[in-house]
């Protein structure tokens, strides 16, 4: 029975592991409600579709964790179509990718120091004071 | 026009460049240069004709380039963009494919000056960016329609948020001349006024455009045929001399859906080159292409068609009356006769493997059934009992940098 309960603990854990690493927080340090947008508006302004909240996006280098779970969860579209998406936009002159970063320290210097700056960040990131908390996801 | 454009928009890179050098700012952080490359091998199941310039032996030359972008930014609002085209195929110059300022006041407004890409179609502006499309060859119904890939001129855009869809209403102007390429053929043309609107819409991963774009005052060089066209008028037949001038208005529709989604995409094109001209058919197409993502790889099956009609004068030469008459209507029957129509049904299936976030391999194989008696997309046609039934096959190495 004791082998029962540890394994079932386990298995609990490893859920609620992968249900935080599988989360996301959008922060920004503009000018914006917390948690006031909505996963379109979201993913509008990571597409460079939004024109209203004049808010820079950043993203994850292409095939870290992070932005594979972004692209499931808020693009719903897979690496390779949004790569084709941007490569479009890009040579035909229309707009230009998010600016790209390698880890969530360097994303998090660039949010603190702009203030129209937006990034997403997994769910158990510390978020400094300061940065607005827009959106998360489920 | 076109050359007047193209100074200015040089001038104007000129003139930021050195108030950037004058205010000492680091020009590395204001130059950006980015790329594509497209590697392309075909072959095509049939030695009496070719497509696409594919023919029954292994080609790599005729869909192969390299391209390298520079963007500098001059300012938050202003910046200037250029794009050096090296194409392998001799249909294609190679050089300047873009030369261009972009001027975005606002995020809801931009302006563009300079030599840009014709945007008829929904990837006319990234035709040659094989890693922007599902096909190696997107259907030639569709993109193959219009004359000239990039013209002379100016743009303005304006961009909103309606009702959760996000719109772009675009607005193009400009001027075309230089030579273009159909079906084996090269013609010199000056199209002096070029307008167009286009309007775009996306909401989630639902995406719709729709654009009118026309040419008129039209100067086209086919030696020989302006000299037929003055002996027709000068015998009475004036409609037909007309019929072979061009001086009438050719304009072309586009509309599009697609819908993109983490397993599946579908995606459905139709355009309608609508002419007065008689050299210039009327040709309606469209394609209907549908996949299904297995990242890293994704699969698409794809059906086009085009249907090509002649806008025919009412006026005819009658025969039998004397042997001049009846030259005359055996002459102009051979122009008729050589004007390309291109009634065509194709469907394709391909396979994309991404290997590396911005590399990707494909290859692809298309089922192409024309209409006897046209050129259905074909050329070089050396058997003029070619049934137009051939089977291309082609793979290809896509990479943007």
């Amino acid at each position: 029975m004791k082998i029962f309960n540890r394994l079932c603990q386990f298995t609990l854990l490893s859920v609620a592991l992968n249900a935080s690493a599988s989360d996301l927080v959008i922060v920004t340090n503009g000018d914006v409600d917390s948690e006031s947008l909505n996963k379109r508006e979201v993913r509008d302004i990571f597409m460079g579709n939004n024109t209203q909240l004049g808010l820079k996006p950043l993203a994850f280098a292409p095939d870290t964790e992070t932005r594979i779970v972004f692209n499931t969860k808020i693009v719903g579209l897979t690496e390779s179509r949004i790569q084709s998406y941007w490569a479009q936009m890009r040579f035909s002159g229309r707009k230009k990718p998010p600016q790209e970063f390698a880890s969530v320290k360097d994303i998090l210097t660039y949010v603190k120091s702009h203030d129209d700056a937006i990034a997403y960040l997994p769910a158990d990131t510390e978020i400094p004071e300061g940065l607005n908390v827009v959106y998360r996801t489920d | 026009m076109h050359f007047r454009i193209s100074v200015l928009a040089l001038c104007c890179m000129t003139i930021m460049s050195n108030n950037v050098k004058a205010e000492e700012s680091n020009l590395t952080d204001k130059f950006e240069f980015s790329g594509f490359a497209r590697l392309v091998g075909g072959y095509l199941d049939t030695d009496e004709a070719e497509y696409l310039a594919y023919s029954d032996e292994l080609k790599f030359g005729e869909q192969s380039l390299f391209a390298l972008q520079s963007d500098f930014t001059a300012s938050e609002t202003l910046s200037a963009s250029a794009q050096l085209l090296a194409h392998s195929s001799d249909l294609r110059e190679s050089g300047l494919e873009w030369l261009y300022l972009r001027y975005e006041p606002n995020n809801n407004l931009r302006f563009t000056l300079g030599k840009l890409r014709t945007p008829f179609t929904r990837y006319s502006g990234t035709l040659d960016v094989g890693f922007a499309y599902p096909w190696i060859s997107p259907p030639q119904q569709v993109y193959a329609t219009f004359l000239f890939s990039n013209y002379n001129g100016v743009t303005a855009a304006y961009r909103f948020n309606a009702a959760t869809v996000n719109f772009e209403i675009e607005a193009l102007m400009g001027s075309y001349s230089g030579d273009f390429e159909r079906q084996g053929g090269s013609i010199n043309a000056d199209i002096d006024k070029i307008t167009g609107l286009i309007v775009s819409g996306d909401r989630g991963n639902f995406s719709f455009r729709a654009s009118y774009l026309s040419s008129d005052e039209m100067d086209i060089d086919i030696p020989g045929l302006s000299q037929f066209a003055n002996v027709l008028d000068m015998s009475g037949f004036n409609e037909l001399g007309e019929s072979l001038r061009f001086n009438k208005r050719a304009g072309g529709f586009q509309a599009s859906i697609n819908y993109d989604s983490l397993d599946y995409f579908a995606a459905f094109e139709w355009t309608k080159f609508d002419s007065s001209l008689l050299l210039v058919p009327n040709e309606e197409s469209f394609y209907l292409t549908g996949g299904y993502n297995f990242y890293p790889f994704q699969a698409h099956a794809t059906f086009a068609s085009s249907q090509s009609a002649l806008s025919l004068p009412s006026q005819q030469i009658p025969t039998g009356i004397n042997e001049g008459l009846d030259q005359l209507a055996l002459n102009y029957q051979a122009v008729v006769d050589g004007i390309n129509k291109n009634q065509l049904d194709s469907f394709s299936v391909g396979l994309r493997w991404d290997f590396r976030y911005n590399m990707a391999l494909k290859g692809e194989v298309t089922l192409l059934r024309g209409e006897e008696g046209e050129t259905s997309f074909f050329s070089n046609i050396s058997n003029p009992n070619f049934d137009r039934d051939a089977t291309l096959y082609q793979f290809a190495l896509e990479w943007v940098f």
